[in-house]
């Protein structure tokens, strides 16, 4: 293909894909090097604990191991974490979940390490656990923590908040911990440098992030901790947060040795936040027509002991809580508590795939009390650019998510199940066996927005290098320069097309990711394609406007094409050609001179703090998406099989068709996941399940193909238009099943993921929620009159 | 000796099964706790963990009367080495055929074999629910001789020391077959709750057995009884109505029995539940007229 | 006699070492082979990454020792073709997207091979049978499913 058909817009091939399929494609935990040593962490079985005593003495007497660190070894700062600094390295007198680091250990071989863990004597003295958010929050509980046990409240009033309309739907809803199981477990190679730093290879979303905060808790200057990316098995938000970094580097620095620092699924599972579980009550009125008045909400999410993101995800659930809707009156509270449960933060989706599930919910409740179809319902009170959110935000354009509704209603239905389907085609596959006359089908709709790129006033940024030079055959070869991390998402092709389109060539370098260059930011929020593009299209302009610039130059262009070369001179066909000077020469040609090089800082449009009343300009943009799944139940078991999806989605302008599938495919699989199987569970704090045996993933058997249908409005603000693509169908998907679901079982719903015992008649069935309304005058709450008055 | 991995390993690799009870002898007089290596799909992660710390393996892939199966006039006997690959297209048991596609994936399937089954002797596990419904006995060689043994007393009592499971006996099949089992999704998932029946035409009953609700595969008399009773053995068929009140009494019957630890995800109530809409379904699925005499095949 | 002698074929090329019982074939591929395409994503038959074929069948290099695997045929993902001579199952998954981070793609790649020679047409229900004991988390499958289609040379 020539650059111009790899260029934007193009279903451009990932660069890295012969090297994946061919098994030689560089993983975190594939890295060593001569003489390394190997690391293991030791974590408290214990929720909450005191800890009396820890002796590495006889660990440390293990032929074959060379270091024991633990809290007395870190020589900066105690504690790190994304948003606050409030997670200690390693625990040192009290930890706060089952699966707290408190040791590591180098050692010859992983093995050795192993035993070395077994050796290590810790002396703890059990606590009782705080696992209830509720309690936690409530009034005289014990602090888990010097900075407290809520992490975030707010609470959120828009027009008029004792404004009710005459038809009114409330009920509650609690949401499961997931896990992001990102397939390759946390790995890093991390070698002493003789400058006294560290030079570190790791998985890992945002590399700039992770170095300030180990160079913080190692008490050496940022500039001392270089870190490179590497390859990084999937991601999903479970590699925002550090986990395994400072301890690598802490091994590394006290052994002089390189350390390879890995963990198994075990220890992937107790090692990074979740998504966060979430209690959650509505109440929406409405006109008897069916315009929505009033949506209250309250949201309380488990944060687990430590913040991680927690204040961020609160955020997001908050404000999107009422839904891609025209809400005139809210009433939208949230609160975000530590515990003792194992921490949650980023999942993709961030807050938002938990109350999708909600108000999709009583959006369906309330199409059945007014007696209207659940499209048209939507469809009724759909967002449209221009009205104004709950948070006091004009929407802007564009939000197609009327457009969205309408598309995968519009889409044909999957044919029935019959005798002659194969049986694997049958709820609970082959081995169940269900009875045809007891399978009924249900057909479920779900519609979101999720916010794009960080929120709340933060001036995110991400920067890029580019450099056009000949090479070695002198050849025009563009390299390009991230900190981008690739995590699977497919950030490598879409620069590479980039930088095709705007510099005209067909070679494109890219440098590996690492911090010799600028922040790309985290790979997260839905924002790498719009930040770190935008950053790589500036750096190509740049280099592009130097380029022309430089030829004007040469060629004695008159001084204003020198000092606007665009006007007069353009890049086409790999030449520079100029009509009206009459320029024509080759990219060749003019890069025998020199090399051109520009760096280039992205940042989107400011956005605002959210006030006291959680008002303001919080969110960046907007994308849309609706869902419509099928599901086949078997009412005799409760066992449903995801017959078909069908998803429509507000992508914005399409950089890569590919890769636009691969993303909304993959994240429909994964709300897909939470609405019918994954779920962390916990007992007083300790997690049930950390295994790939027992908390289990959607197979080829339980995802089917995707209908999908992609709506394409550029967004104005974004490079080439973009929108990111990988979190609103995850946000959609799981409430689209579970909206499935309700409608073939024909009962309320309240839990996700959905049980199999909550779908059939049990002689003692066990109400997920306690009775309903769950947060009704719970005094975990700032106002606990308030109820009341609403 | 000690190595930096930790105590080590010693390694047999006999090559018939007297030179493997010979080895598990010559262990078990040192005191050396020792692990039989089959299929390694249990014993192979519990190795890398150091939670299973053998000083002493005996992997048996070697020892090729093991991987054996062959049939008499009354019974099957199938080799502690077989596979579930093996057995999932075996004609000649159709229960165990069904049993074993439904194992895992088709890795595990490749891997897998009846002697791991009895050795991990997972309480939810697929083969152990059939064997029981089948009344299997387990054959068992040490360096004293050979022994049979009740399945029931094998999971009591376990091998004893320098014993290893040799084969499994089956009676020959005398009517359908079926294995039923339920998890968290469509495919490759380990067993929540399974139900295994076999109808016996010649001497007139139906033996059944359910998995993942008790302590360990529980075979459910009472519905046993009224299938006896209750069947029309001259046709070999039973109307619809009597299959639900074979799963209602198989519910009652494995209600009273010692539970399995519980699973928040899936409370007892919903296993008691599952486990009788599954007995039903294997009862109909074999003895009612639509779909008898009913071979088990592949869709 | 605590660290035993073995001899296999690797992806046709005999490979000797003295080796622990407890290690892994996995761990033997991947430390003393240095071949890194075989992954571990769970450590415990699950996830499918590690698939190798023993004697040409799939089985899991997480469940098997290494000692085992004496006097037999492995064969890994670096052994079904090389970056510049893939194999077609290889350049179907690359051609039809069908891996996004790429972890579990040598995994899929070596059951699927194993598939296609056992079954050069199946159809979308055996390939969802056959493929179901193999995890992705990135591709919702379709991409897969898509390339095992192109590979079996009835693309749709």
């Amino acid at each position: 293909m020539t650059g111009r058909a790899r260029g934007v817009g193009g279903s451009v091939l990932r660069p890295d894909g012969l090297a994946k399929a061919g098994g030689t494609f560089v993983y975190a935990g594939d890295l060593s090097a001569p003489g390394m040593l190997h690391a293991r962490t030791l974590r408290s079985p214990h929720p909450r604990a005191r800890i009396r005593r820890v002796d590495t003495a006889a660990a440390l007497r293990i032929p074959g191991v060379a270091a024991v660190v633990t809290a007395v070894d870190v020589p900066g700062v105690a504690t790190y974490g994304l948003i606050v600094a409030d997670q200690p390295v390693f625990a040192a007198t009290e930890t706060r979940y089952a699966g707290e680091p408190v040791a590591a250990v180098a050692a010859v071989d992983a093995p050795t390490a192993r035993r070395a863990l077994a050796a290590v004597e810790v002396e703890y003295e059990p606590l009782p656990p705080l696992v209830d958010p509720e309690v936690a929050a409530g009034p005289g509980a014990e602090p888990l923590h010097p900075d407290g046990n809520v992490f975030r409240e707010i609470t959120l009033r828009h027009g008029d908040p004792d404004a009710v309309g005459p038809v009114v739907v409330e009920d509650s809803y609690l949401v499961g911990m997931q896990d992001q199981a990102f397939l390759a477990p946390e790995a890093a190679l991390v070698v002493p440098a003789a400058d006294g730093g560290v030079d570190m290879w790791l998985a890992t979303q945002w590399l700039h992030s992770d170095r300030e905060q180990i160079a913080a808790c190692l008490g050496l200057p940022e500039e001392l901790v270089r870190l490179e990316l590497a390859g990084v098995g999937g991601a999903f938000g479970g590699r925002e947060d550090v986990t395994l970094q400072v301890h690598g580097a802490l091994l590394a620095r006290a052994t002089g040795t390189p350390v390879r620092i890995a963990y198994d699924r075990v220890e992937s599972f107790l090692g990074h936040p979740h998504r966060h579980p979430a209690r959650m009550w509505f109440r929406h009125t409405a006109t008897e027509a069916g315009d929505l008045v009033s949506v209250h909400a309250r949201i309380i999410m488990d944060g687990g002991a430590y913040a991680s993101s927690s204040p961020a995800v609160i955020a997001n659930a908050v404000t999107h809580a009422a839904g891609p809707y025209r809400v005139p009156n809210a009433r939208l509270d949230g609160l975000v508590v530590r515990t003792n449960n194992p921490p949650c933060g980023a999942m993709r989706g961030f807050g938002v795939p938990q109350v999708t599930i909600g108000h999709e919910a009583q959006m369906d409740r309330l199409a059945d009390r007014l007696r209207m179809d659940p499209v048209g319902l939507r469809v009724r009170n759909a967002l449209q650019p221009g009205d104004v959110l709950p948070t006091g935000q004009v929407l802007g354009p564009p939000l197609p998510a009327r457009e969205a509704i309408e598309a995968v209603a519009a889409r044909p239905l999957p044919a029935a199940l019959t005798a002659a389907s194969p049986v694997t085609a049958r709820p609970g596959g082959r081995g169940a066996h269900a009875d045809l006359a007891r399978v009924r089908r249900g057909v479920g709709y779900a519609l979101a927005y999720k916010n794009l790129l960080f929120s709340e006033g933060f001036d995110d940024s991400s920067t890029a290098r580019a450099r056009l030079e000949l090479d070695a055959d002198g050849r025009p070869v563009a390299t390009i320069h991230s900190a981008c991390a690739e995590v699977g998402q497919g950030f490598v092709t879409v620069a590479g097309q980039i930088a095709r389109t705007e510099l005209g060539v067909d070679e494109v370098v890219l440098r590996p990711a690492d911090t010799g260059v600028g922040s790309a930011g985290s790979t997260s929020a839905s924002r790498q394609t719009w930040m770190s593009g935008g950053a790589v299209r500036g750096a190509c302009v740049a280099v592009v406007d130097r380029l022309l610039a430089r030829v004007a130059r040469r060629l004695g262009l008159p001084p204003e094409v020198v000092e606007a070369p665009r006007r007069a001179l353009v890049i086409t066909g790999g030449e520079i050609v100029g009509a009206e000077t009459g320029t024509r020469l080759t990219l060749a040609e003019a890069l025998a001179e020199g090399p051109v090089e520009a760096e280039h800082t992205f940042h989107h449009r400011r956005t605002t703090a959210l006030d006291a009343h959680g008002q303001g300009d919080p969110h960046v943009a907007f994308a849309a998406a609706a869902h419509r799944a099928v599901v086949d139940v078997d009412l005799d078991l409760g066992l449903v099989r995801v017959v078909s999806m069908a998803l429509a989605q507000d992508c914005g302008t399409v950089l890569n068709p590919l890769s636009l599938r691969g993303q909304v495919e993959g994240g429909t699989a994964q709300g897909l996941g939470l609405a019918v199987m994954e779920e962390l569970v916990t007992v007083d704090g300790v997690v049930t399940n950390p295994t790939l045996h027992d908390y289990l993933l959607p197979t080829t058997a339980d995802v089917p193909a995707l209908d999908f249908v992609a709506l394409t409005y550029p967004q104005p603000d974004a490079p080439y238009g973009v929108k990111g693509v990988g979190e609103t169908p995850t946000c959609t998907a799981t409430a689209a099943v579970l909206a499935a679901v309700r409608a073939a079982v024909g009962r309320d719903l309240r839990r996700v993921p959905v049980r199999p015992g909550d779908l059939v008649d049990l002689a003692d069935p066990v109400d997920p929620l306690g009775g309903a309304p769950y947060l009704g005058n719970k005094a975990a709450w700032g106002q606990p009159g308030e109820m009341e008055r609403g | 000796m000690t190595t930096p991995g930790g105590p080590s390993t010693a390694l047999h690799r006999p090559g018939t099964v007297g030179e493997a009870v010979a080895a598990l002898a010559a262990e078990a007089r040192a005191g050396r706790p020792v692990e039989l290596l089959a299929g390694g799909t249990d014993l192979v992660p519990a190795l890398r963990t150091g939670t299973r710390p053998p000083a002493a393996i005996v992997a048996l892939r070697r020892v090729l009367e093991l991987r054996v199966r062959g049939a008499g006039a009354d019974t099957l006997t199938i080799g502690a080495g077989v596979t579930y690959t093996e057995l999932a297209g075996w004609s000649l048991s159709p229960g165990l055929a069904a049993t074993s596609r439904v194992v895992g994936s088709v890795q595990i399937r490749n891997c897998g074999t009846v002697g791991g089954a009895l050795g991990s002797a997972n309480p939810r596990g697929d083969l152990l629910t059939f064997l029981t419904a089948a009344q299997a006995e387990v054959l068992l060689t040490s360096e004293d001789g050979s022994r049979a043994a009740g399945l029931d007393d094998f999971l009591s009592a376990g091998r004893l020391p320098g014993e290893l499971v040799t084969a499994v006996r089956v009676p020959r099949p005398s009517g359908p077959q079926t294995y039923l089992k339920i998890g968290g999704r469509q495919a490759a998932f380990p067993s929540l709750v399974s139900c295994a029946l076999l109808v016996d035409r010649v001497r007139e009953r139906v033996c059944c057995a359910v998995g993942g609700v008790a302590a360990r595969p529980w075979r459910v008399a009472e519905a046993e009884r009224l299938a006896a009773a209750d069947v029309d053995w001259s046709t070999g068929t039973a109307p619809a109505a009597l299959a639900r009140r074979f799963g209602e009494l198989a519910a009652a019957g494995v209600r009273a029995a010692s539970p399995l630890g519980e699973d928040p995800r899936h409370p007892l109530e919903y296993r008691v539940h599952a486990a009788g809409v599954l007995a039903a379904r294997a009862f109909a699925r074999c003895l009612t007229a639509r779909s008898a005499p009913r071979r088990e095949s592949a869709p | 006699m605590d660290e035993v002698q073995i001899r296999l074929r690797v992806n046709g090329l005999e490979r000797r070492g003295r080796v622990e019982p407890r290690l892994t074939l996995a761990d033997f591929l991947r430390e003393h082979c240095h071949l890194t395409g075989t992954h571990l994503g769970c450590e415990h038959g699950v996830c499918g990454a590690c698939t190798v074929l023993l004697d040409g069948a799939a089985v899991r290099a997480c469940l098997v020792l290494a000692v085992q695997a004496e006097g037999r045929e492995v064969t890994t993902i670096e052994g079904l073709g090389t970056p510049e001579n893939l194999s077609p199952v290889q350049v179907a998954f690359q051609e039809n997207h069908g891996l996004q981070c790429g972890f579990c793609t040598p995994g899929f790649v070596v059951s699927v091979t194993a598939l296609l020679r056992d079954n050069p047409d199946p159809t979308d229900e055996e390939i969802r049978a056959g493929l179901s004991g193999n995890i992705c988390r990135c591709t919702g499958y379709q991409g897969i499913f898509k390339a095992v289609r192109a590979a079996a040379g009835n693309t749709p």
